[in-house]
């Protein structure tokens, strides 16, 4: 819209001009709510409702934000709290629903895809069954298969589907044709097809067996064949929930995810709802919870630490470069920035190389300088202190380049008000300096100490949570932090993975940091109450 | 003026059902359009011979490989293709994730048909239903049993091995011109060396912990992780404190006390041997490109000394073929695996590029020649299979942390062998 005539745009008060912007707003919304109607049946079918309760209101949210007069605020608000809905919402909603099932190793698939795996089991014939020789044949009749054992016996009849009933005389006589050497080509009115014409009916052959007595014979690939029992070994019951075992010939009952018959649990089972029975284990299971309580207070002392030695460090370092007596500070400013601008997972693994007891660096400087070797990562106390002194190499540079700033922004007025009363230097920094950072620079502390709280790439790269607790019943290392220990119980429990147990304690590590961060905001606040301008 | 925004919103109602009903229109369209075309090319290419009245749709088979792998199949693939006529579709999975991309794509039905991974993934995806048993017929005898037993789980086989992989002994022949028979012979010959770092150079101490490295260990005296009875394992039966597991982890702080097996870490153990500062390394097959790659080091291949009085039976890890039980092309895709890979020349061309030893006897005896593959062939025929049983993954860390804590001197053998074998009771009985 040019004004080049000075004629002001027509610009009417109502907002429902027919203007371009107005057409485009309402094909972005149109086509936001078609992508999701059009979801919408795959939703219903993967019957994820908490998903399609998320995506819903989220689209209700973008129709009303951008159609509705009366919400000015909203339609900035509106792209800030779908991200956070899909972002941040929505995994802390699935963590905890994932957290009251029974997804581990064995429970896995829904119920229906362990139903058709079941079902597709058969009996087999072991042995001779499991080595036919096959060839397939077209002829007036449909396809007939020609079957032979390694004891040389030779069946040859019409293949019929395998969902129907058998046929009784589905072999063909075939006395008189020799069956000794190659298959031959042609049978009767049967001639042989070929690997490719084979392959292109493959689904087709797949569901035809043949019915010879004592069994059934099932293509296996194109050119050999098992032998089966007749009949598949499952069939489910959907009335009274159950499953019949024709082999053993038991009824096998639903319980928790599992069908169990005769009190031995089948395998695959499927995911459900078991309610907080890894909440329970948590704490009721003594091996976890002694466990759960030492990675606690380390995870406590670690972060709390990591914040402190990195904020004291860096506001040294800050304070020591802004001295007006400090000399080449551009040059320690680019040495500081190293190990922030060097890839975390690089350096962490470099010191772990350092670090070794027997090779490392550290140690064969240590020695040289007529010390004795530190065992680093191979002891508790040792390992821990190792953790935190990377961790402060790894974090300073960051608190130093927040610090610098804030310590600009302290008037210097101030202090130069307290050195004329008569302050020390200390003094100044106690009284003035700090808690004026502090107001500034709190909130970035306590995500600073969120984010060490959950510090899964320092661990899992420099110690891997090791040395090993000797003798605990679950393994857990020395300097396991919660998201590594949860790790390896996720991982490696005692059977396989289990989602679930990691799940629970993942909310729980969500619940603890949320009320850390929550009770340290109100105290921020306070300061800012103090000391705010 | 308070009208219209319904108007609006019935407007856009519309525009949106259209929308959504269009895009779904096309598909359908996409879809169609395909099958017409590849009904056309089956049936000219197949006009000579055609018999069947049915037109055929275009077979698809998708292959998940790591790279190193999928160049492997990628020799075989075209000749099954022109002979077939079916489309095989190699997608490249890291190595790593393979495991847990197919646990989750498979059911969602995003799977492949097959896929190439390792032995100690068959329990955990066996027991998810994610595999579907394979049966070799014919087939079955021209391959090792240890390999076949390797993919067996519960009795069932689930998988078409093509390579096996165990650790052995790599000396320094210009240290140690012959190789030890045993370990106290290994430390005897270290003994007499100048200017060397380590002696026995094997991963499992320091940080490194290495529960796979250190089985042997456990196993030459008699020790084992769950006691077996014809392929089925019983993870109740526990055997990481037996006599024997126990007299080898003695066996194993004599070495760590007289000074023969440094505290280190797999790098550790492989540079020192590179540099030539370590006569002997304990390692598998899959280090034999970076030793052919470097002129520093003249070396050799042995089998592992005894430990005990025992032979060792190092773990045994075995490569292979699985189907997805979530494949809508399962016969075709066995006929590729059991009438294509199962052969002679498949198992070649997995032996070219994959070079671990192979488990088909006819490649078996063609590499005969090869010191170093049939030796390590041979030290995988000592072995045991790695159990693949879920329960598995309770062993690693607790057994790898307490051999670990043998080797650092931090606790004595016994203790350590017992406090291993109770977590992993603890952790199966739980």
């Amino acid at each position: 819209m040019t004004n080049s005539e000075g004629v002001t745009p027509k610009r009417s008060a109502s907002s429902f001009s027919l203007s371009p912007g107005f057409w485009l707003k309402l094909v972005v919304v149109g086509l936001i709510d078609a992508a999701f109607i059009a979801a919408i049946p795959v939703l219903v079918a993967n019957q994820s409702w908490m998903l399609f309760g998320l995506l819903g209101l989220n689209v209700l949210l973008i129709n009303w934000a951008y159609l509705s007069p009366r919400s000015n605020a909203g339609k900035w608000l509106a792209p800030g709290l779908v991200f956070v809905t899909i972002f941040v919402v929505w995994p802390i909603i699935y963590t905890g629903y994932v957290s009251v099932t029974n997804w581990a190793t064995g429970n896995v698939l829904s119920q229906q895809q362990v139903i058709t795996n079941l079902e597709n089991e058969v009996i087999r014939v072991e042995g001779e069954g499991t080595n036919l020789e096959l060839a397939i044949y077209d002829g007036p009749e449909g396809l007939a298969f020609l079957a032979r054992q390694p004891d040389g016996a030779t069946y040859f009849g019409i293949a019929r589907q395998s969902s129907e009933e058998p046929i009784e005389d589905a072999l063909i006589d075939t006395t008189g044709i020799d069956l000794t050497g190659d298959l031959p080509d042609v049978i009767n009115d049967y001639s042989k097809l070929g690997l490719r014409e084979l392959l292109g009916i493959a689904g087709q052959i797949e569901a035809l067996v043949l019915d010879i007595p004592g069994g059934v014979i099932q293509a296996q690939t194109t050119s050999s064949a098992r032998l089966i029992q007749a009949g598949q070994r499952y069939k489910y019951d959907a009335e009274t929930d159950t499953l019949y075992d024709a082999l053993r010939d038991v009824t096998c009952v639903t319980e928790r995810g599992n069908f169990v018959c005769d009190g031995q649990r089948l395998d695959p089972g499927w995911r459900v709802v078991t309610g907080f029975d890894n909440y329970q284990r948590i704490f009721g299971d003594q091996r976890i919870r002694a466990a759960f309580i030492k990675v606690f207070n380390w995870n406590i002392v670690f972060a709390v630490m990591s914040v402190l030695l990195t904020f004291s460090l860096g506001l040294a370092l800050a304070n020591a470069l802004q001295h007006d007596k400090m000399r080449g500070k551009a040059f320690y400013r680019s040495i500081f920035i190293i190990p922030y601008a060097i890839p975390a997972f690089l350096s962490i693994i470099v010191w772990r190389g350092l670090l070794n007891a027997n090779f490392g660096q550290v140690n064969a400087l240590i020695e040289s300088l007529g010390g004795s070797g530190v065992p680093w990562l191979t002891d508790g106390t040792w390992a821990k202190i190792a953790v935190l002194g990377v961790n402060t190499w790894l974090g300073f540079p960051y608190m130093f380049l927040i610090m610098s700033g804030a310590l600009q922004a302290i008037p210097n007025e101030l202090k130069e008000a307290a050195m004329v009363d008569g302050a020390s230097a200390w003094r100044v920094f106690r009284s003035i300096t700090l808690p004026l950072l502090l107001v500034s620079t709190a909130p970035l502390l306590i995500g600073s100490f969120a984010f060490n709280f959950n510090n899964f790439v320092l661990i899992f790269l420099l110690t891997d949570g090791g040395p090993a607790v000797i003798g605990a019943p679950v393994p857990v290392g020395e300097t396991d932090i919660l998201i590594s220990f949860t790790f390896d119980l996720a991982v490696n429990s005692g059977r396989g993975n289990n989602f679930a147990l990691g799940s629970a304690i993942v909310i729980m590590i969500f619940v603890a940091l949320a009320a850390i961060s929550a009770f340290s905001f109100r105290f921020t606040k306070r300061l800012e109450s103090i000391y705010g301008n | 003026m308070q009208k219209k925004p319904v108007i609006w919103l019935a407007l856009l109602t519309v525009f949106a059902l259209v929308l959504a009903a269009c895009g779904s229109g096309e598909e359908t369209v996409d879809a169609g359009d395909t099958t017409t075309s590849v009904i056309a090319e089956t049936t000219t290419t197949t006009q000579a011979v055609t018999t069947t009245t049915e037109a055929a749709p275009m077979v698809e088979l998708v292959i998940w490989a790591d790279e190193n792998r999928a160049k492997a199949i990628e020799e075989v693939i075209p000749a099954f293709e022109d002979k077939t006529g079916v489309d095989v579709i190699i997608e490249l999975v890291d190595f790593g994730a393979m495991k847990d991309q197919v646990g989750v794509a498979g059911p969602a039905g995003e799977g492949p048909d097959i896929f190439i991974g390792a032995s100690d993934w068959v329990g955990e995806l066996a027991t998810n239903g994610i595999l579907e048993p394979i049966d070799l017929g014919a087939k079955a005898d021209d391959f090792i049993a240890s390999a076949k037993d390797g993919l067996t789980f519960n009795g069932t086989l689930y998988g078409l091995p093509y390579a096996v992989e165990a650790i052995a002994l790599y000396y320094n022949t210009d240290l140690a011109p012959e190789a030890p028979a045993t370990m106290e012979d290994a430390a005897a010959a270290c003994a007499d060396m100048v200017d060397i770092t380590n002696c026995i150079g094997v991963t499992g101490g320091g940080d490194g912990t290495d529960a796979y490295h250190m089985y042997p260990f456990v196993s030459a005296a008699g020790g084992y992780v769950f006691a077996s009875t014809d392929g089925i394992y019983d993870p109740t039966d526990v055997g990481l404190d037996s006599a024997g597991a126990i007299s080898g982890a003695l066996a194993l702080e004599t070495l760590v006390k007289d000074g023969v097996m440094a505290s280190v870490n797999y790098d550790g153990a492989k540079n020192q041997f590179l540099e030539g500062t370590e006569p002997f390394w304990i390692t598998g097959p899959w280090e034999l490109g970076a030793l052919n790659d470097q002129d520093t080091v003249n070396w050799a291949v042995a089998k592992l000394p005894k430990i005990a009085d025992g032979t060792p039976k190092p773990f045994v890890g075995v490569q292979g073929f699985f189907l997805s039980s979530f494949s809508e092309n399962k016969l075709v895709a066995q006929t590729f695996l059991l009438d294509f890979m199962a052969t002679e020349e498949g198992m070649a061309a997995m032996f070219a590029a994959d070079g671990r030893p192979p488990v088909h006897n006819a490649i078996i005896a063609a590499t005969a020649d090869d010191a170093a593959i049939s030796t390590f062939g041979a030290s995988a025929a000592d072995g045991v299979p790695i159990p693949n049983i879920p329960e598995m993954g309770a062993v690693w860390g607790a057994l790898g942390d307490n051999m670990a804590a043998i080797r650092n001197g931090t606790v004595d053998a016994e203790t350590a062998m017992v406090n291993a074998a109770t977590a992993v009771r603890e952790a199966v009985n739980q």
